[in-house]
């Protein structure tokens, strides 16, 4: 509590250096800057919202702040002084907590146990008592109401959260980052937690929060930063902006978009996918598809804009057929297939290019050959015995015909980079027998000239009668190669645009639930 | 996030492709984590005042050096092999089998049943056996897999824990409905007809079990390599995930795979009561089970080094018999060098998964 006390007062001159600055920090991984030369200041007794769409940089940025990835060049500074961050636990040594998206609590243990594992090394026995009484003191100080001694497993998702600012707060963290604390939250838990934000910052905290939802960032920010493919795109006081400066800063220009194929208008031929009142649970029994109507008809692609964890992830499995319906049905061409087994389902000619095609469609401990037979093995007859030549000749006309080069077929795809397990993928899922295609990200990793190669092939299947469902996070993509623009949010699809008449800003209103349908 | 999904990528690594031998210098790796297991063995045996150098030559010619003895270290191959295949043969596809020791019981229980109680005419004895062997097995992994598929319990816990139970089942036979009337009041089943014996293809203790471990070795990498069942059960080990989505189904792969290695245990106990025993009793199985579980490991869950390790553990296990005779050690002292070899060669794993950022 001392330290609490000791605290610098609320709004600090300006002239006092940043609590946390960083300087031209950059950070690339093997074919993807993901920070580039980012500049940030976080100051005592202010919020700093770090804004930005998915894949715009902001985890890596954090990750970087909170010594879990060192930096390729640039400097971090605490309070004026340079410092290096080794690892998370030299982050926490120099006061920076960080609030975790996905939880790091162990159900197992009582929260008092859990926020002992983060005390600063202090002997073996465990004070209980002595940490209850500290966690009562800062749960009453901040309005973080918690249960001491019950297991986290039995907490609910609000409290757990509570629980976790708490062990950042019992560290003696003075600067907390806030990893998208609200996603999981209820709407009312959502006010109460700004509440509490608001409350340790007027207590002289240097408070990070990441998010993409606007309204967070002036319902609690003093200033705000926004991030656009791992750059600084712009930032200030929170005062010189509206929300629809922020989201035009978000979201980049739309006019006269260079890097992507725009595909010609097309007529509809008949019918392709379609989900009928479809609600779903996801893999992760959380997000879900909430009574969702789509229909992707032949020679169409629909694009969908969503905010990752939107419910866009259960089309893959929905579709396979692996998810469990809770209400609706599925067709492939007009035929029902609610029933159906995801091997017909693919007979029937649906492909997908996974969300995550290292966890969802590759095996790493095989070869790119062995990879390409995953689609091969089943499409070709039924017999007991491979024909391998056969297969290995296949594999090689496949990657001869790649739009984009392919590695060595022969080797492992666990050695590959992420970009180049996703050429993989697609050289796989996008060939003409595909009828029924649900594409995930598809220049995701690659480079510009492939991912035009991969637009122009997506357009190519289109224009052969291929029904496309997109989910993309590259609005450009999104704009040029749909036919039909849908925006998801939470769940719900809220919202439908027609090719050519797409506006961006009620885009982004829609996918961040500033707007309603 | 390319680093953490190579990572995963790397943690759900399963044996890398199909060969026959784990890769280049695996040979070298292995000789050099089986002399430092050895050197360690040497110390413990120090620290119980015995020569080292005089127990291994004493293991040496007891095994490797006479014709007797390597005709006994074949004999210990056939159960060690087949145990070894039962736990592999799932590994493939991702799981883990420790209940190999329960379903060697119950193949054997299952075995002597067709011996003695179904009325086959002799010449008929013997495939009974064989296929009572494997289905008794079969079903007892069976149960497991079940569990496994439909209900997600951990199949290494309970294939564990069914090792016990069959042990007490075949006790149950053997001191009770299927004892023998006319024998001394030992827990034995009556001897089997000699119709119902295997023949032996060397010596009097050689049975011809010793080519169900060839044929299950070849096939195995036969199966893998070469067909489509094979192929699809190594995408289902690979990454269940990717495998679900391409069609493949998953729940039936786990199912046979452990019903497969079950019955393959199922036949290691068919082959001990029919080839050794003559007769069904308790204890028939010396860890055969677990000894099967740790060659699969050592040998990367791959034929051929399956094969490899049964002969190294073969050889220790027949040399630590001669040990309790010419040292008055205690028998279970070469258990110890066993596990230092399974340490050792893990540890000096080229590839060894580790968790990263």
């Amino acid at each position: 509590m001392t330290t609490l006390a000791a605290l610098v007062p609320t709004h600090v001159a300006a002239a006092a250096p940043a609590a946390l600055s960083a300087r031209g920090l950059t950070k690339r991984f093997a074919d993807v800057v993901a920070a580039d030369s980012i500049d940030l200041d976080a100051h005592s007794g202010q919020i700093l919202a770090v804004l930005g769409e998915n894949g715009a940089g902001k985890s890596t940025l954090m990750k970087l702040l909170y010594g879990y990835y060192r930096p390729d060049s640039g400097t971090l500074a605490i309070h004026g002084r340079d410092l290096e961050l080794h690892s998370p636990a030299s982050a926490r040594n120099h006061g920076i907590g960080m609030v975790f998206q996905n939880f790091t609590l162990i159900p197992a243990l009582t929260v008092v146990e859990n926020i002992a594992l983060l005390q600063p090394g202090r002997g073996l026995r465990l004070d209980r008592r002595g940490l209850a009484r500290r966690i009562d003191e800062l749960s009453a100080r901040y309005g973080l109401e918690v249960r001491p001694h019950v297991l986290v497993g039995d907490l609910s998702v609000g409290e757990r959260q509570r629980a976790e600012i708490l062990k950042v707060l019992a560290s003696d963290a003075r600067i907390l980052i806030l990893d998208e604390p609200t996603s999981v939250l209820a709407p009312q838990e959502v006010d109460n937690l700004l509440a509490i934000l608001r409350h340790l910052r007027d207590d002289g905290f240097a408070l990070l929060l990441i998010t993409h939802k606007l309204r967070e960032v002036f319902a609690c920010a003093d200033r705000v930063t926004v991030l656009r493919r791992g750059q600084v795109i712009g930032g200030g006081p929170i005062a010189d902006f509206t929300s629809e400066s922020l989201l035009a800063m978000m979201l980049g220009e739309r006019q006269g978009a260079t890097e992507v194929v725009a595909a010609p208008p097309a007529a509809p031929r008949g019918p392709g996918m379609r989900l009928e009142h479809v609600t779903a649970l996801g893999a992760d029994g959380r997000t879900a598809l909430r009574d969702v109507t789509i229909d992707v008809p032949a020679g169409q692609i629909v694009g969908v804009a969503a905010v990752g964890g939107n419910g866009q992830s259960g089309f893959a499995d929905v579709l396979i057929g692996i998810a469990a319906l809770q209400a609706g049905r599925v067709e492939l061409g007009g035929v029902d297939v609610t029933g159906a087994s995801p091997a017909s389902r693919l007979a029937a000619g649906l492909r997908i290019v996974a969300e995550d095609p290292v966890a969802q469609s590759a095996v790493g401990a095989m070869s790119i050959r062995e990879n390409f037979m995953l689609t091969r093995a089943r499409v070709d007859g039924k017999g007991v015995l491979l024909n391998l030549r056969r297969l290995a000749a296949a594999a090689a006309a496949l990657a001869a015909r790649s739009p984009f080069p392919v590695p060595a077929i022969t080797r492992p795809l666990e050695t590959l980079s992420g970009g180049n397990v996703q050429r993989v993928v697609l050289v796989r899922e996008l060939q003409p027998h595909g009828r029924f295609l649900l594409v995930y990200y598809p220049s995701r990793g690659l480079d510009v000239a492939s991912s035009r190669a991969v637009q122009q092939l997506i357009i190519d299947l289109r224009d052969q009668g291929a029904a496309v469902l997109l989910v993309s996070e590259d609005f450009d993509e999104l704009e040029a190669l749909s036919d039909q623009l849908l925006v998801m949010h939470h769940g719900h699809v809220v919202g439908s645009f027609a090719r050519g008449s797409v506006d961006w800003l009620r885009v982004g209103r829609l996918m961040t639930g500033e707007a309603d349908a | 996030m390319t680093v953490a999904t190579q990572a995963r990528a790397r943690l759900r690594g399963q044996p890398p492709r199909s060969g026959w031998l784990v890769g280049r210098g695996a040979v070298l790796r292995f000789g050099m984590a089986v002399t430092v297991a050895m050197v360690a063995f040497g110390l413990v045996l120090l620290s119980e005042s015995t020569n080292p150098l005089g127990t291994l030559r004493v293991m040496w010619d007891a095994s490797v050096g006479t014709e007797f003895g390597r005709t006994e270290v074949l004999v210990k191959v056939i159960p060690f092999g087949l145990c070894a295949l039962a736990v592999a043969v799932p590994a493939r596809v991702g799981l883990i089998n420790v209940g190999g020791e329960g379903q060697f019981y119950v193949g054997a229980w299952a075995a002597a049943g067709a011996v003695l109680y179904s009325g086959l005419p002799g010449w008929a004895l013997l495939p009974a056996a064989f296929v009572a062997g494997a289905t008794g097995g079969g079903a007892w992994a069976a149960l497991v897999a079940v569990l496994r598929v439909k209900g997600k319990v951990n199949e290494a816990v309970s294939s564990l824990l069914l090792n016990f139970v069959a042990i007490q089942f075949v006790n149950y036979f053997v001191y009770g409905p299927w004892k023998d009337p006319r024998g001394p009041n030992w827990p034995f089943s009556p001897k089997f007809p000699d119709a119902a014996m295997l023949p032996t293809v060397y010596g009097d203790r050689l049975s011809i079990a010793i080519a169900f471990v060839a044929v299950g070795l070849v096939a195995m990498f036969l199966v893998l390599r070469y067909t489509r069942i094979g192929y699809h059960a190594r995408v289902v080990g690979g990454n269940a995930v990717a495998a679900e989505r391409s069609g493949i189904p998953v729940g039936r792969y786990l199912f046979w795979a452990l019903v497969s290695g079950g019955a393959i245990a199922g036949l290691a106990g068919m082959a001990e009561v029919t080839g050794i025993q003559g007769r069904l009793r308790p204890g028939i199985s010396v860890n055969y089970g677990y000894i099967g579980f740790l060659a699969a490991w050592l040998g990367g869950h791959r034929p051929l080094g399956i094969l490899f390790a049964c002969l190294l553990f073969g050889a220790i296990s027949v040399g630590g018999d001669s040990l309790q005779l010419a040292l008055g050690l205690p028998g279970s002292t070469v258990n110890i060098l066993m596990a230092l070899i399974l340490f050792a060669v893990l540890a000096g794993r080229k590839n060894r998964t580790q968790v990263r950022a």
